[in-house]
């Protein structure tokens, strides 16, 4: 298991080199990763104390106190960021990340001490056909940050207030939205927008005009590119990293190897998670035998494809359909298994998909035993609601917010993308200075775990990592238990991808 | 269709002089907006005038030659995707705008060639197919060399170039909205010229009656893929505008699927198809009630609130103004001024009288 | 992959293209329908049908039996969609096509979005009116084929016969004709024209509430259901011919094998690209007859 791990941190160069195409940049920034955790020692002892102490009373205080147990990963140091100046920032080898402002429009006002009230901007489907997947993402960030408002009475002695706009999953009008959260909203940061398009579209804008763009809501591994968009970090476990996850655990099932179907949607989503495997698979001795494409809006039931794969029958299925299709999915896959007694792979379904509600929905069987992984807790185990006091708060604080969604399902990662964005601003606080600078390097330098992500995993980001989220819980479906029942222990790549260099 | 203009006579210099405040208030209108430079208001009137546009383009083809295309998303991002690929080849942003119109040109009259055939409601359904394929053939994995696939084309950003009075990254929104503006006037010259020629005439003689015009002599293929080729150069063009200001394509964007074409479709009868203000006033009320609409459901944290609303006023919009808005303002302006004998369109004043005038027969498309 | 022709493979492929082209089929119908009362295209189609479906979802969790809730539903479905005739499309002036256009896409937008406002966002699964566990399959030539989608392929079959009887064997019918072919003469002729138009909107959305109903169970209920289903279904009808019901059943399942073929035996074009496909055939098809394959063609009035 250990030994497997170092290898595929060190195999991460490949990846980042198809991610990219770049090989020198990539290599130097992989094999800098594992020095990372000694030159974080160091450092820790001036900012940690600090940081602490000025914490007190805060929501940060409890979330810390939990976050040290059963933790897996070794390099988990509060190295919060103190008052960094850019020479330090030059300090390279996984250290603390400063922001370089001379590359800002304007580098006074990125550096200026924000006064009042810290707004936070964000643009998200509320209208128009997507808007029924992905606008709870929307309801479960605001309640974050009303509870927060609430709890902890803000930031500067004033709530924080977030401007929601409506972008109708439009990458063209996210545009100009964040164009007006910036220069009419006047907001510190724009944080938690759905969409890889969206986000690609306002990204150089948004580092140019030095405004932390942070915490989008995308697992594209576009967002770990720490030297051209600093200003720029990914909320969600990059699609790459669930792949690795999933050719682990199948590995583990086939250790000789065995053969892989794929099942995606056509579309970017679906693409990053055929990338990842077309350059990983064979490292775990897979091969790909059958590959089904769904278009992006097609809601019948894939039976064409799943005729396919059975007649492949490979030994394990990577499935990413969106939205519906994963319930059309599961369903197929019932029916196909019914049908055909030979037909038993092992099949993960991306973790997008894994709101108790489309795994209800599939009535014969399909979903049983199905594999996903999620860095949340599971916020829909009954015995948890009671048990676990951050998913009970989550639960109470999302039921006030009048919210219809499913709390399950994206409002989870809305949730907790309030809350990394509230830490990042609270962290930046503590180095004395708030900043839309502070921030940035907040955010890249995060080290902390949201009240609802699993014990075991944090968000950590450096210099040399350029990921936030880089590990999950394996789960399987389990229609006896009516829910998700972990399998094996939380699986951390933290550092795997270093970072982006596109 | 009652308010036919008649008895008062108007001078054509008084017409002229009308048209020029028209004009004029219109240019003051953008002017004022590019040299205030602010900054959000003029991200989304850059916005507006790309729509118009495209949608200058649509209107020759649907509102003047009464061919229905429910496909010009398709012309849009073929544009839109000629600038980015051509970018990402390290040609200068400036050249990939003329290879985008003559590329969207091209495609244009070979999508054109069904029209020779198909009529009406068939022409509508094909094109609207195109808008639906067009984006799978973006994703198609053989063509991802060309494309780059589902991850489409990135980093297009154009910095107003050294002879531009523009400075750097600062002055971007700037100079994407006089750009804009001044590649819209440009579209709208050309389509204004065609308008007048011998081939606008044919255009509307084909719309209001094919088989009228065939007898009169109009080579009716000819004049259809012509107007086609050319209605998709303006669509490309306006895509090559949004690639650039948007700096990314991609095959997801909602512009380049069947929601894009439907855009510029409303825009086009929202505003007044067959009219030359038309398209500059539908993508202006396309955009700006689309926005405003967004604004309520934002403000009241109720989603799917802004496509309600946007949707009633639609419905309104079809109700009470059939022929958009410019033919709402026009029946407001007959009950004070009526202009005869000539057309009141401004720019297109002189269309021949052998055809019918605009507002004779406004409605978009030959009865089918 | 394929060494050797396997004939159960194939007839496996039939089957699954024939279950899906089932439901374009059956929507390519209310297209039809539509088209042939009032010669217009509804954007809207699909959204009614699945307004209607979540009326059955609603209907199913207070206990209704679900072929009662559909048969209900689409009742309702029936009633909204001639109310909406009546108050949105004919008042249009002159019923000038662009305005129509623009009021079905501002019906299509605001029905669609109703939708997560009175529903919420959450995904529903609606259960099937036929047996649809996962063993309810029997075998043809070896390939299980499931009695749920064998189900709705005969609902198919049945409505078919019924808008034959409809169109050809009665008063309404030959009305429809009428009006679809010139409303002024048919009100002149003494046909209630009003009372046609309301008629065809809905009985278009009563066919529609049904395919959405019976396509729910397949993949869940959910606001972005009817949208892809919609323009396949268009698509269908244009090749089949739009005033033609057994073009729009033909059209449908074609375009279902067509899906079929193309995923089993043509792998490298992928699955989105069977609309571009499609959409070839259509062309080709429509070169050849202007009205689709069993369409009229319409001699344009001068």
């Amino acid at each position: 298991m250990k030994a497997r791990r170092i290898a595929a941190i060190v195999a991460a160069g490949s990846l980042i080199v198809a991610a990219c195409g770049d090989d020198d940049d990539d290599k130097t920034a992989t094999t800098e990763g594992p020095t990372a955790t000694t030159v974080a020692e160091e450092e820790e002892g001036t900012a940690t104390t600090q940081a602490m102490e000025e914490e007190e009373g805060t929501a940060t205080t409890e979330a810390m106190e939990e976050e040290e147990e059963g933790t897996a990963t070794t390099e988990a140091m509060e190295e919060e960021e103190e008052e960094t100046s850019t020479t330090e920032a030059m300090e390279e080898g996984g250290g603390a990340f400063a922001v370089d402002l001379s590359i800002c429009d304007d580098p006074d006002a990125a550096a200026a001490p924000i006064e009042g009230a810290v707004r936070i901007g964000t643009s998200y489907p509320q209208s128009g056909g997507p808007a029924v997947l992905f606008a709870p993402f929307g309801d479960g960030m605001k309640a974050y940050i009303d509870y927060y408002n609430t709890t902890n009475g803000g930031i500067n002695g004033e709530p924080i207030e977030l401007i929601s706009k409506d972008d109708q999953y439009a990458a063209d009008i996210t545009k100009t939205n964040v164009d007006g959260l910036v220069f009419d909203d006047g907001v510190h940061v724009v944080a938690g927008v759905i969409g890889t398009s969206n986000n690609s579209g306002i990204q150089a804008d948004l580092n140019a005009q030095c405004i932390p763009q942070m915490w989008n809501a995308t697992g594209s591994t576009a967002w770990g590119n720490v030297d051209e968009y600093p200003w720029t970090s990914g909320l969600l476990v990059p699609y790459a990293i669930e792949v690795e996850i999933f050719l682990q655990y199948a590995a583990e099932q086939f250790p000789d190897g065995g053969t892989l179907g794929l099942f995606y949607v056509e579309n970017e989503f679906g693409q990053e998670y055929k990338i990842a495997i077309d350059e990983r698979a064979a490292e775990y001795g897979f091969e790909v035998v059958a590959e089904e494409t769904i278009g992006g809006t097609d809601s019948a039931a894939p039976s064409g494809q799943m005729t396919n794969l059975v007649a492949a029958n490979p030994d394990a299925i990577l499935a990413v359909p969106l939205g519906g299709q994963c319930i059309a999915f599961m369903t197929e896959l019932g029916n196909a298994q019914a049908a055909n007694a030979d037909f038993d792979p092992i099949v993960y379904q991306t973790g997008t998909c894994a709101s108790t509600l489309f795994y209800n929905a599939v009535t014969n069987g399909g979903n049983d035993g199905v594999i996903t992984a999620n860095q949340f807790k599971d916020v829909a185990n009954v015995e948890l609601q009671t048990s676990d006091a951050d998913i009970a708060a989550y639960l109470e604080a999302f039921a006030a917010s009048g919210s219809a969604a499913d709390p399950s399902g994206l409002a989870a990662a809305g949730w907790v993308a309030g809350e990394a964005t509230v830490q990042s601003i609270v962290d930046a606080a503590a180095t004395g200075t708030l900043s839309r600078e502070t921030i940035a390097n907040a955010v890249r330098n995060a080290d902390f775990k949201p009240s609802i992500v699993r014990d075991g995993l944090k968000f950590h980001m450096n210099a040399t990592d350029g990921y936030a989220a880089e590990g999950a819980q394996l789960q399987a479906w389990s229609v006896a238990d009516a829910g998700f029942v972990d399998v094996g222990e939380v699986v951390d790549f933290d550092g795997f991808l270093g970072v982006f260099t596109g | 269709m009652a308010m036919q203009p008649r008895i008062i006579t108007r001078g054509s210099v008084l017409h002229r002089v009308g048209q020029l405040v028209l004009f004029g208030a219109f240019a003051l209108f953008f002017v004022r907006a590019g040299l205030e430079g602010d900054r959000t208001g003029l991200g989304l009137l850059t916005d507006a005038i790309i729509l118009a546009t495209a949608v200058t383009g649509l209107n020759l083809i649907t509102g003047y030659t009464g061919q229905i295309s429910i496909g010009h998303s398709a012309f849009f991002g073929i544009g839109a995707y000629t600038t980015a690929i051509l970018v990402d080849r390290g040609w200068a942003h400036g050249w990939t705008f003329p290879i985008a119109a003559i590329v969207a040109f091209v495609i244009g009259c070979i999508v054109g060639l069904p029209a020779l055939r198909l009529k009406g409601v068939y022409l509508a359904l094909v094109t609207l197919g195109l808008a639906v394929a067009f984006p799978a053939i973006l994703n198609y994995e053989k063509l991802a060399d060309l494309t780059g696939g589902p991850l489409g084309i990135k980093n297009l950003t154009y910095l107003p170039p050294d002879w531009t009075p523009f400075d750097g990254r600062a002055d971007l929104h700037l100079w994407l909205f006089w750009l804009s503006l001044g590649i819209f006037l440009l579209v709208s010259l050309i389509a204004s010229n065609l308008l007048r020629s011998r081939v606008g005439r044919a255009m509307i003689a084909i719309r209001d009656n094919e088989t009228a015009a065939a007898v009169m002599g109009v080579d009716r293929a000819a004049v259809k893929t012509v107007v086609f080729g050319l209605s998709a150069a303006m669509a490309g063009v306006a895509g090559s505008l949004f690639a650039i200001k948007l700096t990314l394509v991609e095959p997801a964007i909602a512009f380049f699927t069947i929601i894009g074409a439907i855009t510029i479709l409303v825009a086009m009868v929202v505003g007044g198809s067959a009219s030359t203000w038309g398209p500059l006033v539908g993508a202006l009320f396309y955009t700006y009630v689309n926005d405003w609409a967004r604004t309520q459901g934002e403000e009241r944290s109720i989603d799917g609130l802004a496509g309600v609303i946007f949707g009633v006023i639609l419905i309104l919009l079809a109700r009470f103004a059939p022929f958009g808005v410019v033919g709402l303002l026009r029946k407001f302006r007959a009950r004070f001024v009526r202009v005869v004998p000539k057309p009141p369109v401004a720019l297109a004043g002189d269309l021949p009288s052998a055809s019918a005038p605009a507002e004779a027969n406004p409605s978009h498309a030959s009865t089918t | 992959m394929m060494l050797a022709f396997d004939s159960s493979l194939f007839i496996q492929r039939m089957v699954d293209g024939l279950g899906e082209g089932s439901i374009y089929a059956m929507l390519a119908l209310s297209i039809v329908v539509v088209f042939r009362a009032t010669g217009q295209l509804n954007f809207a189609q699909g959204e009614i049908g699945l307004f209607g479906a979540f009326i059955v979802s609603t209907l199913t969790l207070s206990d209704v039996p679900i072929a009662l809730a559909i048969l209900i539903a689409m009742v309702v479905g029936a009633v909204l969609a001639a109310t909406i005739e009546r108050v949105v499309i004919r008042p249009i002036e002159h019923r000038n096509p662009g305005a129509v256009v623009v009021a079905s896409i501002g019906l299509f937008l605001g029905i669609n979005q109703l939708h997560s406002m009175i529903w919420g966002p959450n995904a529903r699964s609606l259960p099937s009116v036929f047996p649809n566990d996962a063993d309810d399959f029997f075998r043809l030539f070896g390939a299980p084929v499931r009695w749920e989608r064998f189900g709705i392929f005969l609902v198919l079959l049945v409505l078919l016969a019924l808008l034959w009887v409809l169109f050809n064997k009665t008063k309404i019918g030959l009305a429809m004709r009428a009006v679809a072919n010139n409303q002024e003469s048919a009100g002149l002729a003494g046909i209630r024209v009003g009372g046609i138009l309301m008629i065809g909107w809905g009985l278009a959305a009563a066919i529609s509430v049904l395919a959405a109903s019976l396509l729910a169970p397949q993949g869940g209920l959910s606001a972005s259901l009817m949208f892809g289903p919609f323009l396949i279904a268009s698509a269908a009808a244009t090749l089949g011919g739009l005033d033609s019901p057994i073009g729009a059943v033909v059209g449908g399942l074609a375009l279902g094998l067509i899906k079929a073929i193309i995923i089993g035996y043509v792998g490298f074009l992928g699955g989105d690209m069977v609309f571009t496909v499609s959409l070839m055939i259509i062309l080709v098809v429509l070169l050849w007859r202007p009205g689709g394959l069993f369409g009229t063609v319409t001699v344009e009035r001068v």
